[in-house]
C-alpha cells in the first residue's frame, strides 16, 4: 500500500509526500506514523504557518490531532518549497513549542 | 486563533523553553557515551538526524532554523537531533561542520569495535557543539 499523497495546501500551491520518504521518516522517528491521515489537513487548514527565515521552509502547525503521553503539542509538517512553487513534505514532528519566525498563516 | 501571533512574545516564551531544555540535560555528554550515539545522512531530503540510544517517541523543538532538538516531554532530556538542510548547514556555520565532522570520527570508532577514552572526548565535544550552536541562535 502506498502512502504517498498529494495535497493542495493553505496557499493553494501543490504539496507533496512521496512514500519513500515517509516509510524512510517513520522508520526513525517512533510515533509519527499515526498521524500520516490527517498530514493532509495539517497541511491544508493549519492553525499557523511559520517561514524559517533563514532556510526558507515552512513550518505547518495544527493543534488539535496529536497528544505526546499527557501532553497536548502541535503535529508539526515541514514543507520545502522548490523554486517557490510546488513543496514537498520534508519531516513531521510533534513540538510543543512553536519556534518564532515568519508569520505566513492566518494571513497577518 | 490571534490573526497576528505577537513574535516578541514568541520568541521570549522560546528562549524560556530552551533554556529549561538545556538545564535538563547537564549530562549530554555523559548520557551520549552511555547510551550510544547513531546518526543517519538521509541524502534525498538532506536531513541528518542523530540518535541517542534507543529511537523513541519525542517532542522535536527548534533550537535555530536548522537545528532540532528531540526531546522527552517528561524528563526534557534530549535523546536525538535534527540538522535540516544538513549539508548546507555545515558549509554555512563552522558549528555544523564541526558536528558532522564528529559524528564521522564517531561512527569510525564503532566500525572499529573501539570503546577508547577518545569516543568519551567526542561526546563530549559533541554536546559542547550543540550548546554553542543554541547559543549563537
Amino acid at each position: 500500500m502506498t502512502c504517498g499523497f498529494e495535497v493542495t495546501d493553505c496557499f493553494g500551491r501543490t504539496v507533496r509526500l512521496s512514500h519513500a520518504n515517509w516509510q524512510s521518516h517513520i522508520q526513525k522517528r517512533p510515533g509519527v506514523a499515526k498521524y500520516h491521515d490527517v498530514l493532509p489537513e495539517v497541511l491544508s487548514a493549519p492553525d499557523i504557518v511559520i517561514e524559517a527565515p533563514g532556510t526558507g521552509d515552512y513550518h505547518f502547525y495544527r493543534r488539535d490531532f496529536a497528544r505526546l503521553r499527557l501532553h497536548s503539542v502541535w503535529l508539526h509538517v515541514v514543507v520545502i518549497y522548490d523554486a517557490d512553487v510546488d513543496g514537498w513534505v520534508a519531516s513531521a514532528w510533534v513540538t510543543q513549542r512553536i519556534r518564532p519566525g515568519v508569520q505566513r498563516w492566518p494571513k497577518p | 486563533m490571534a490573526e497576528a501571533l505577537d513574535m516578541a512574545v514568541l520568541e521570549r516564551e522560546h528562549a524560556e523553553w530552551l533554556q529549561r531544555i538545556w538545564a535538563a540535560n547537564t549530562d549530554l555528554a555523559e548520557r551520549m557515551a552511555r547510551l550510544g550515539v547513531t546518526s543517519d545522512l538521509d541524502t534525498k531530503t538532506d536531513i541528518l538526524l542523530v540518535t541517542i540510544g534507543n529511537p523513541q517517541e519525542a517532542l522535536t523543538e527548534g533550537v535555530d532554523d536548522w537545528l532540532w532538538l528531540r526531546i522527552d516531554p517528561d524528563t526534557l532530556k534530549i535523546v536525538g537531533f535534527e540538522v535540516l538542510h544538513a549539508q548546507a548547514a555545515a558549509l554555512r556555520t563552522t558549528g555544523f561542520f564541526f558536528v558532522l565532522g564528529i559524528l564521522f570520527l564517531l561512527d569510525k570508532l564503532r566500525e572499529q569495535g573501539s570503546r577508547a577514552p577518545e569516543a568519551v572526548t567526542l561526546y563530549a565535544q559533541l554536546a559542547d557543539r550543540l550548546r554553542s550552536l543554541a547559543a549563537a541562535a
